[in-house]
């Protein structure tokens, strides 16, 4: 990426049947899927039957009966992908999985407010806005995109049913409110044939398209960094 | 691009409803007994739009419970029910943005050091391409009692951010690959004969 972001990371949601209950730090450090002394640090801030969260060393979960969200901040990225992997190769096999998101979050910094409504408006002019769009000025304080999202439905090589979402908005975490931009990619993927509604379909298209997902994603986050200063030399 | 402000769009009509407003003040007012009936009620809304994001676009409406963004909002479980705090100071977690990566696996170890051949990630190779013989010192105890020649590991160079800090870090991290089941040695076998196949053609 042509600017280094303040906040990288990389999650991944499966969508499914669980049971958050016993996906506690010491469950996975019993099966091996965590070491013991990164388990012990783990902060739980909450496991019941409905929903379980904690955060370790370089990675967050959390767990509720739909859905498997687990996070991490830290590169090298392969290991959310052996983590998941492993969970749901070697002890959920059969737990139903219905969907899966693997989604990078990005924010980054530009030198100036007028960059950043520079990558605003390339991606959203106010030209189509008429009248109203001409009072959105420059500087910030009339206005101007707050989030913009594009999908692309049904992505060649892959199961019928997946969507590439991307969103642009300004940062609410970095740049005092002025000059950070967020990119998020949510890659989704799914099956639709009953038969395969078990882990281990989707785990293998999840093991596969792991890498190839995070370089794409990072591709349209770099062109979206670009378009600061493409618009700044025309 | 503008920073979203707090929405006035029409279907809020009851500040209460966003959980993001949820506070010990409207506790009276929602009808819950316990914290399982919470987030049992919370979590209920998930289920009208499952998503595989990170989050929902719609957080700005504040009535997404669960998929609120991890990112943008890095505390999302505690916008819906205020679970207790470990401690008073909770660092934010440290973010390591990745340079350069590598792939390597071990040929060699000895006392002190261990050869491995690299695959240079970043560049976008798909073999080995470098030779590197890096010291036992630059890993960790668990990471040294498990390694044998064989091993793959990904090694990270990058900038690590913390609360404000800003250092270089170099990161040697071994990977923990699944073990291999009967469908992952059907694939291999299914591959085999493809590429037999390309060759008999």
């Amino acid at each position: 990426m042509r600017i280094e972001p303040e906040i990288s990371g990389v999650n991944v949601v499966l969508l499914g049947d669980f049971n958050p209950a016993i996906l506690t730090p010491a469950w996975f450090a019993l099966h091996g899927l965590l070491p013991e002394h990164v388990a012990e640090s783990a902060e739980l801030r909450v496991a019941n039957q409905q929903v379980t969260e904690f955060a370790a060393e370089w990675i967050r979960l959390q767990v509720a009966a739909g859905h498997f969200f687990v996070e991490t901040l830290q590169a090298p990225h392969i290991r959310l992908c052996d983590f998941v992997a492993r969970t749901f190769k070697e002890y959920l096999h059969h737990t139903p999985v219905r969907a899966f998101g693997i989604n990078r979050d990005v924010h980054f910094r530009v030198k100036s407010l007028a960059e950043r409504d520079r990558i605003g408006r390339t991606l959203a002019p106010v030209e189509p806005w008429g009248a109203w769009g001409q009072d959105l000025g420059l500087d910030g304080k009339q206005g101007g995109m707050t989030s913009l999202t594009m999908t692309r439905l049904n992505p060649e090589g892959r199961p019928s049913g997946g969507q590439i979402n991307v969103t642009v908005e300004p940062s609410h975490r970095i740049g005092e409110g002025r000059i950070g931009v967020y990119v998020r990619v949510n890659d989704h993927y799914t099956i639709d044939n009953a038969e395969l509604e078990t882990a281990e379909r989707l785990i293998e298209l999840f093991e596969d398209n792991f890498e190839s997902s995070l370089k794409r994603s990072d591709g349209i986050i770099d062109h979206v960094m670009s378009l600061a200063k493409k618009t700044k030399e025309t | 691009m503008l920073q979203a402000a707090q929405s006035t769009a029409t279907q809020h009509t009851n500040p209460q409803e966003g959980f993001s407003d949820f506070n010990e003040d409207a506790v009276p007012e929602f009808p819950v007994q316990n914290i399982d009936q919470a987030i049992s009620l919370a979590l209920g809304q998930e289920e009208e739009s499952p998503t595989t994001q990170g989050r929902d676009q719609d957080i700005e409406r504040g009535t997404l419970p669960v998929f609120v963004d991890p990112e943008q909002d890095d505390n999302a479980i505690s916008r819906i029910i205020k679970f207790p705090q470990p401690s008073a100071y909770r660092p934010k977690p440290a973010t390591l943005h990745a340079l350069q990566e590598w792939e390597g696996y071990v040929t060699e170890i000895n006392d002190t050091e261990f050869t491995a051949r690299l695959t240079d990630l970043t560049a976008g190779a798909t073999y080995p391409g470098e030779e590197a013989i890096i010291p036992i010192d630059e890993i960790s105890e668990a990471d040294a009692a498990k390694m044998q020649v064989g091993s793959i590991f990904r090694w990270v160079i990058g900038y690590e951010r913390t609360a404000g800090t800003k250092k270089s870090v170099s990161c040697i991290v071994f990977r923990d690959l699944p073990a291999i089941t009967e469908t992952d040695l059907r694939r291999g076998k299914e591959w085999a004969r493809r590429i037999m196949a390309a060759f008999d053609q």
